[in-house]
C-alpha cells in the first residue's frame, strides 16, 4: 500500500478538481465543508437557515473560481474560509445596521486566519476554528457586567431552564427575560463578525 | 429557598417599561422556537444567542447532515457544467477546432474542379428519340399542358404514319 502525504493528496485533488473532475470536487468539499459550516459560518451567523445559505453560496463561488486558486502549501481550506468570511460579512451588512468603522474592523479581523496546514484532518481544522470562536466569544462576554454575563452563561452555555436561571439570579421569570434581553443586546455590540 | 424578588433590582439597570417587558417576553419565546423570527430586531438578538450556543455546543450530527445535503445540492447544480467530459472537452477544443479547419480546407481543395461548360448540344438530335419518348405522368395537370400533350400526340401519330396529313 502506498502512503500519500496528506498535503500531496490534497494538492492532487485540487488539480483534478481544476480539471473538472466532479468526484475530486466532491472529495475536496467533503473534507472541508463541515468544519467550514460548523466552526466558521454558524458561530458567526447563529441562525442555521442563514448559515446554510451562506455555505451554499460559498461552495458555488468556490467552484466557480476554482481555476483562480493557486497552490501555496497552506492548502485549500484557508482559501475557502476566506470566501466564506466575506460572504458572512456581506450577509451581516445586508441584515444589520453597522457602521463603516465596525465593518472595516471586521474585514481586517477576517483577514487574520488561524494557522492551517494543507491536508489537515477535519477534526484539527474544526478544533483550531472553534478555539478562535471561543476566544472571540470570551472577549465579548468579558465586556458585559456580571449579571448579564451570568444570565447568558446560565441560559445559553449551561442550557438551564428559564426557571432555573431566574432562581439562580434571585429574580422572577419576567425579570429574568428582561435581563437576558438586555444582556444579548449588549453582547451584540461587542460580538462582531470575527 | 428564598422567594424571588418581585421588585426590579437596580443593579440590573433602569426599571423596564411595559414595552421592554413585552419585547423580552417575545425574545424568550423566539429562543425556544426552532425557526428564526421574521422581525429584524428580534432576529438579530436570536442570532446572537444562537451564535453563543453554536460555539459552545456544536451539534455534529445535525451539522454533518446539513453540510452533506448542501454539498450534494451544489454538486448537482454544477454537474452539467463541470463533468469530466466537459473537462476533457475544455482541454481538447483547440485540437477539435484545428481538425475541423483541416477538414474544411481539405474538402475545398480536394474537390474535383467542375468541367467548364461547353457549347450547348446541337438541337439537331435524332427526332425519333424525342418523339418516341412517353408523355410523362403528371405532366397533364394543367389545361395548357393537356393541349400541348394532345397536339404532341397527334403530331407523333401523323409522323409515324408517314408524315402526310
Amino acid at each position: 500500500m502506498v502512503l500519500i502525504a496528506p498535503s500531496a493528496e490534497e494538492k492532487a485533488l485540487v488539480e483534478a478538481a481544476q480539471g473538472g473532475d466532479v468526484e475530486a470536487i466532491r472529495a475536496l468539499l467533503d473534507r472541508v465543508s463541515r468544519p467550514l459550516y460548523a466552526a466558521v459560518i454558524l458561530p458567526r451567523i447563529g441562525i442555521a437557515a442563514d448559515a446554510e445559505d451562506i455555505l451554499r453560496e460559498t461552495l458555488l463561488r468556490a467552484i466557480d473560481r476554482l481555476h483562480t486558486f493557486h497552490w501555496t502549501g497552506a492548502g485549500f481550506f484557508p482559501w475557502l474560509r476566506q470566501i466564506a468570511i466575506h460572504q458572512v460579512i456581506d450577509h451581516v451588512r445586508r441584515v444589520q445596521r453597522r457602521t463603516r468603522l465596525e465593518e472595516r474592523f471586521e474585514r481586517h479581523a477576517a483577514d487574520v486566519t488561524p494557522m492551517h496546514l494543507a491536508g489537515a484532518e477535519e477534526s484539527l481544522i474544526d478544533q483550531q476554528e472553534r478555539a478562535l470562536s471561543l476566544k472571540t466569544m470570551s472577549v465579548a462576554m468579558d465586556a458585559l457586567n456580571d449579571r448579564y454575563r451570568a444570565a447568558i452563561t446560565l441560559r445559553l452555555l449551561e442550557e438551564k431552564s428559564r426557571e432555573a436561571c431566574a432562581e439562580a439570579l434571585g429574580v422572577t421569570l419576567g425579570n429574568f427575560d428582561v435581563i437576558l434581553h438586555r444582556a444579548l443586546a449588549a453582547l451584540r455590540k461587542a460580538y462582531g463578525v470575527r | 429557598m428564598s422567594a424571588p424578588d418581585e421588585r426590579w433590582n437596580p443593579d440590573d439597570g433602569p426599571a423596564p417599561t411595559d414595552e421592554e417587558r413585552a419585547a423580552s417576553s417575545r425574545l424568550s419565546e423566539a429562543l425556544s422556537e426552532p425557526n428564526a423570527p421574521d422581525d429584524p430586531a428580534l432576529r438579530e438578538l436570536v442570532s446572537v444567542a444562537r451564535r453563543i450556543h453554536a460555539t459552545a455546543h456544536p451539534n455534529r450530527d445535525v451539522q454533518h447532515a446539513a453540510t452533506a445535503r448542501i454539498t450534494d445540492e451544489v454538486l448537482a447544480t454544477m454537474r452539467p457544467m463541470a463533468s469530466p467530459v466537459r473537462g476533457i472537452a475544455r482541454r481538447m477544443w483547440p485540437f477539435a477546432v484545428a481538425a475541423a479547419a483541416i477538414l474544411v480546407v481539405g474538402v475545398s481543395v480536394g474537390r474535383p474542379r467542375s468541367v467548364p461548360a461547353g457549347p450547348d448540344p446541337s438541337i439537331s438530335r435524332d427526332v425519333d428519340d424525342v418523339l418516341r419518348a412517353p408523355v410523362g405522368v403528371g405532366a397533364a395537370s394543367t389545361p395548357a399542358t393537356r393541349v400541348y400533350e394532345a397536339r404532341l400526340t397527334a403530331w407523333r401519330e401523323l409522323y409515324l404514319r408517314g408524315g402526310s396529313r
